[in-house]
């Protein structure tokens, strides 16, 4: 989730100080608002009084909820992280056969939503529940988020470093671990970041699973007395956990860089043999596919067929569909064009101020959609009523919860276009903004597509912020399938399901595309 | 004494061969530059070696131990052979200290004062002790390496074009200290480079590879005034590939008769001049009888200490021409270099001079 | 700068449009907001079925009883809705209290018998639903079945039988236990389930468990089995359905209810439509459609395969003496929610 800022671009800051203004201020609007749901944590804290505070956050339900929330991510996040290291490793660095297959399949499972994942797994294995049925399907669901920077840090890796342990007498396991690994930090500490604030935030996965987090008792308490006290001072304690979280993802990263010292040779690994191991190897990909594709495929293919045609009512699915893709493709495009001010800003002209603008993100971004929803309920409810229920609220909280996803690929991509061609521009003529927009935002545009596909992704799939600020009458494929799944009647939810997997599946391509794209060596 | 023998080895990336029935001895102790343009497979040469490659077919022995063959290899981290990368490789997650002492066992009593001897051997101050690799300059980065490479204390030391990142002036200075400090060690080592001058002044003992054979190996010296081939010739410096008749141990060219360095052959053949044999003379102080013929300059570069000329060769009207027949093998021009004492104007015509003899290439 | 800032439009635009359109994808002009908390499917068979009559258009907004009483409570007078149905009568309750009920005329007052309605006539049963103990017929007989709700909280049931506390329908049974026994009763009742019950999310997840031999039984409504069991049987092909009667807690008949709001402003289109669902037409969506809830209408059949509401010997609750911010109080204390 993060990027290290090159301090070679501090000097650049005052050479540009005219060309700021236009892209700060918006820049500091929209980090404003990010800091919304926050303030709203902190407005109620002050305003519950110390009494309350203590009667719905200091018992035994609260304590419950902390010690399942932890141990979950406590037990996720290490199988995680060994089991897709291993598989990385054997697709991008053994002969393993079908490498491409799998590298393409390991990525498949981002497709399918969360809850799609545990709906399956209800139905096909019904005495799959609590902590154990809550960690197996979050890895199945949530690997991918592993695997994909892992996969691109091991084919950008420099293969001499390799060779020199070896010839100074590391086996290849000592080398594994002394030099492989410590390289991988990073792509282990984001990706695992990026899993652990999915397992504090997911709603519908867990409530599948009967399995009870914070998330969970949130919505429970929402939609017992909507939203009183009890939800919002749960939340509160729901971004204490994120706040952790975050805190420790740096303090694992560690503020060590660990580029690559010189630009190396442009060289591939050599593939290990596994010889005999071969197709003993082949089964943990075989089984991963099996488990988080296979097992939804088959459950979805099992409840179309039993469902037959009449659960493919077009008056239901119709309006879903479009609802869904007019709100994702447009939520899309808001969050990125209102990330790019930040992101130029983080890439060419870092400072104090642009720091603290992005930290706001950045922290609120990790927010759980659900406390973004219930901050935005309640101010539009008591401050700001025209807006209550509107489509206007619905993408502001889309864009409070996705801007560090469209963040991300955009500050990537736009290092990438080297500032010489603004100055080239510049210097040919072109006013400031112009030269920007000509050159770094041009060559910035594949990266800003894949960012906005990962936003898309996310709204297509959002549930708990859709629940609770959709205008009347919105009914996108998540809230119907979820309404369906909830009367455990699985074969009408079937089509939704179908259908945001086939909405992703191109997301999940382009995503796929762009990371092969950026760890070309 | 041989000390790293390869023979007949072969290394083919799916259908391309990098290295073919490849034959190299290494004596022990010396200094072995292997040079050759990019693509001559110098580098998949220097992995056989290493271990981090196995060949298809032939034999790797050190010493008396085989490293490899027919499908035997030992495999690279028991081969106990120092290896540094290209731009050192140093791993970016270790300090300075942690690089150098990643070959020393943990538990090793004295690994603490080997890093710190290491450190000083390469002239590393104590004080870049906790550094890490991007705070290093390119040069520290290969001094880093080189300890790092040495602490095992092998008995081979392959460098895989360790200064080619490097400044020119560094470059030199690092050559001489590596030079150097391997050789106070003792430590057998080849260097693999692209870069002729890089080889002549750091090898005693010289291989020429070109498309994945060794063309030709030996001491520099004779490798530069007695190549086989005009390739070599060329790729080993400048040099004046002229067509000649061999008579009585000498070579009649356009621009005058040379002694050769054998007296055997007879006949037609090409010969090599290397440009520091040709002296230039003013025109005017020439004696049209004698074997001295003519030339114009044609353009000019300063180059400090010496100019560089571009000479274009007159033909002879005159007498002193027995051969006409005899032509530059490319062109008519050539480029020589003179001390830069006595400046010569484009346009003048100079005498030319052949001192040393003529190589007769194969 | 202007090209710049060009671009910049047109693309913010291009966004802007889009919400646009999405708005007017979803927006359904006139028509009522029905903000329901009832089944989803139920909710749109009425729906369908007074558009095809009146031609009036419904929007339905979909929520759980206590979150939506409680979101019209919090919008008040500003609420866009015309109608609100629930599950239980509990949210009824609760937003009458608020005051925000229209008080509704005697023609819709009178579809309904007084035993399913408030005497104060803000608002009128619309369905009926039974508690029922679901459970695994391999593993319980007649005479190991629980006689009363009170048995399920002794040791001897611990682990043994499901519930999902954090529904709506859960907690309406629990203020009818309230109001039959009183606090100290619900306390210690609400102790022992704490020991006892296997929580789950949703009455089907609880069936189910008792389908699947998890646990042997569930403490759920009754249409969710007769639902399934119409359907794939998936979730109770194992589960028959045990009645508690003699007036016991656990023979609770739950009211659905439903009201007009007085903020709505087509107050005359929402009369129409409350008076279609307990009208004849409506209530016969109950008999024929797949909710397997009861009727209420005076006169109207319930559907054949259910044991008729009169044979059921529920205990006598009114409706509106169902407390149910007590109840969650209650429940959140002994640590149920």
């Amino acid at each position: 989730m993060s990027l290290a800022v090159s301090p070679a671009q501090t000097m650049e800051t005052k050479r540009h100080a005219p060309l700021h203004l236009p892209m700060i201020i918006p820049a500091i609007i929209i980090s404003l608002l990010s800091l919304i749901p926050l303030g709203f944590i902190v407005w109620i804290a002050i305003a519950s009084g110390w009494d309350t505070v203590r009667d719905l956050v200091l018992r035994p339900k609260v304590a419950e909820l902390l010690f399942n929330t932890l141990i979950l991510v406590a037990l996720t996040l290490p199988i995680a992280i060994a089991l897709t290291v291993s598989l990385a490793w054997l697709i991008e660095r053994t002969n393993l056969p079908f490498a491409r297959v799998w590298s393409w399949l390991m990525v498949a499972p981002l497709a399918i939503p969360a809850f799609v994942h545990s709906y399956a797994w209800a139905s096909v294995m019904p005495t799959l529940h609590g902590l154990s049925g809550a960690v197996m399907v979050s890895i199945l669901a949530y690997f991918p988020f592993l695997y994909l920077p892992i996969a691109a840090q091991l084919r950008r890796l420099d293969p001499t470093l390799e060779e020199t342990a070896a010839s100074l007498g590391h086996t290849p396991i000592a080398i594994f671990v002394t030099v492989i690994l410590p390289q991988l930090r990073l792509a282990i500490c984001g990706g695992a970041l990026l899993i652990g604030l999915h397992l504090l935030a997911e709603y519908g996965l867990f409530v599948l699973m009967r399995f009870d987090t914070f998330a969970t008792a949130i919505v429970d308490q929402f939609q017992a007395v909507y939203n009183g006290p009890a939800a919002n001072l749960l939340g509160g304690v729901l971004v204490l956990l994120c706040l952790v979280l975050l805190r420790l993802e740096v303090f694992a990263r560690g503020d060590e860089r660990y580029a690559r010292v010189g630009s190396g040779a442009a060289r591939h690994a050599p593939k290990w043999r596994l010889g005999a191991l071969t197709w003993l190897a082949a089964l943990l990909p075989a089984a991963l596919t099996l488990l988080a594709v296979g097992v939804p495929i088959f459950t979805l293919a099992r409840w179309l067929i039993s469902g037959g045609a009449g659960v493919w009512r077009l008056d239901g699915i119709g309006p879903a569909l479009w609802q869904t893709a007019c709100l994702s493709l447009g939520g899309a495009l808001i969050t990125t064009l209102a990330a790019l001010p930040i992101a130029w800003l983080s890439i060419r002209a870092p400072s104090r101020v642009q720091r603290l603008l992005e930290a706001c993100h950045y922290y609120v971004g990790a927010l759980p959609g659900v406390i973004v929803a219930l901050a935005l309920v309640t101010i539009t409810v008591r401050v700001a009523l025209p807006l209550y229920q509107t489509m206007a609220t619905l993408l502001l909280a889309y864009l409070l919860m996705f801007l560090p996803r469209a963040l991300v690929g955009l500050r990537a991509s736009i290092a990438q276009a080297p500032i010489e061609l603004e100055r080239a521009a510049v210097s040919l003529g072109k006013p400031p903004l112009v030269a920007i927009w000509k050159t770094t935002l041009r060559l910035a545009a594949p990266g800003a597509a894949a960012s906005a596909a990962l936003v898309a992704l996310g709204i297509a799939n959002e549930l708990t912020g859709t629940l609770m600020l959709a205008p009347n009458g919105t009914r996108t494929l998540a809230m119907r399938f979820w309404s369906y799944t909830s009367e455990l009647n699985f074969a009408a939810a079937a089509p939704y399901a179908v259908l945001m997997v086939v909405l992703s599946l191109p997301l999940v391509l382009l995503l796929r595309l762009e990371s092969d794209r950026e760890s070309k060596p | 004494m041989s000390f790293l023998k390869l023979d007949n080895v072969t290394k083919r990336y799916g259908k391309s061969a990098a290295v073919t029935g490849l034959n190299l001895t290494v004596p022990a102790g010396s200094r072995t530059a292997i040079v050759g343009p990019s693509g001559s497979g110098k580098t998949t040469l220097l992995r056989l070696i290493a271990g981090f490659e196995s060949p298809d077919q032939g034999s790797i022995a050190l010493g008396d131990t085989l490293l490899a063959q027919g499908t035997m290899s030992v495999p690279a981290h028991r081969r106990g052979i120092g290896y540094v990368a290209q731009e050192g490789a140093l791993f970016p997650h270790l300090t300075l200290a942690a690089n150098i002492g990643f070959g020393i066992a943990r538990n090793s009593p004295n690994r603490h004062a080997r890093i710190t001897e290491l450190m000083q051997q390469v002239g590393l101050a104590p004080s870049m002790h906790d550094r890490r690799p991007h705070q290093l300059s390119g040069g520290q980065q290969q001094r880093v390496a080189l300890a790092r490479a040495m602490a095992r204390q092998p008995k081979l030391m392959l460098l895989d074009e360790p200064f080619s990142a490097l400044d020119a002036g560094l470059r030199e200075a690092m050559r001489d200290m590596v030079g150097d400090v391997l050789s106070t060690a003792g430590i057998t080592t080849i260097l693999v480079t692209h870069d002729q001058a890089e080889a002549l002044s750091f090898a005693d003992h010289l291989a020429v590879l070109r498309d994945g054979v060794v063309v030709q190996a030996g001491p520099p010296q004779d490798l530069y005034l007695r190549p086989k081939d005009a390739q070599t010739a060329r790729f080993l410096g400048d040099a004046i590939i002229l067509q000649a008749r061999l008579e009585d141990g000498f070579a009649h060219t356009i621009l005058g008769s040379v002694p050769t360095d054998t007296v055997s052959s007879r006949g037609s053949a090409t010969i090599m001049l290397r440009p520091e044999q040709l002296e230039l003379t003013s025109a005017s102080q020439t004696d049209p009888s004698s074997t001295t013929s003519l030339g114009r300059i044609v353009g000019r570069t300063f180059r400090g200490s010496t100019w560089r000329l571009l000479i274009e060769h007159l033909p002879a009207s005159s007498a002193g021409l027995r051969f006409p027949s005899l032509a530059l093998e490319t062109s008519s021009i050539f480029t020589i270099e003179t001390p830069s004492l006595a400046p010569l104007e484009i346009g003048a015509t100079v005498g030319i001079q052949i001192v040393g003899t003529a190589h007769i290439l194969a | 700068m202007k090209t710049t800032f060009a671009a910049l439009a047109k693309g913010l635009a291009v966004g802007v449009a889009f919400a646009a359109l999405s708005v007017s994808a979803f927006a359904q002009d006139a028509g009522i907001t029905v903000y329901n908390a009832q089944h989803e499917s139920l909710a749109q068979e009425w729906a369908d079925a007074f558009t095809k009559e009146t031609g009036i258009a419904v929007t339905i907004r979909q929520g759980s009883d206590l979150e939506v009483g409680n979101q019209l409570i919090q919008e008040g007078a500003n609420s866009p809705a015309d109608v609100f149905l629930t599950e239980n009568s509990p949210a009824m309750v609760l937003v009458d209290n608020a005051g925000l009920f229209e008080p509704l005329p005697a023609d819709i007052i009178e579809q309904v018998p007084a035993q399913y309605r408030p005497e104060n006539g803000h608002w009128t049963g619309i369905a009926a639903r039974s508690t029922v103990f679901a459970y695994d017929t391999r593993k319980l007989t007649e005479d190991t079945l629980p006689k009363t709700m009170d048995e399920l909280a002794d040791p001897a049931w611990k682990g043994r039988w499901a519930s999902s506390p954090s529904g709506a329908d859960f907690q309406a049974i629990v203020a009818a236990y309230y109001a039959l026994k009183g606090e100290e009763a619900t306390v210690a009742w609400l102790k022992g389930m704490k020991e006892n019950t296997v929580v789950v999310r949703g009455n089907r997840a609880a069936m189910a468990a008792a389908n699947n031999g998890e646990v042997e039984g569930a403490l759920i409504y009754h249409y969710y089995w007769f639902g399934d069991q119409a359907g794939t049987k998936e979730s109770s092909a194992n589960v028959a359905l045990h009645y508690f009667k003699h007036q016991d807690p656990g023979a609770f008949v739950s009211i659905s209810g439903g009201g007009v709001l007085a903020s709505s402003k087509h107050k005359e289109d929402a009369l129409k439509f409350l008076k279609f669902v307990t009208g004849a037409a409506g209530q016969t969506v109950l008999r024929d459609g797949t909710s397997f809830e009861y009727a209420v209408g005076v006169d109207a059949a319930s559907n054949a395969a259910l044991t008729p509401l009169a044979d059921l010997d529920a205990p006598h609750v009114d409706p509106t003496q169902l407390d149910n911010i007590k109840a969650s109080e209650l429940m959140t204390a002994a640590g149920l929610l």
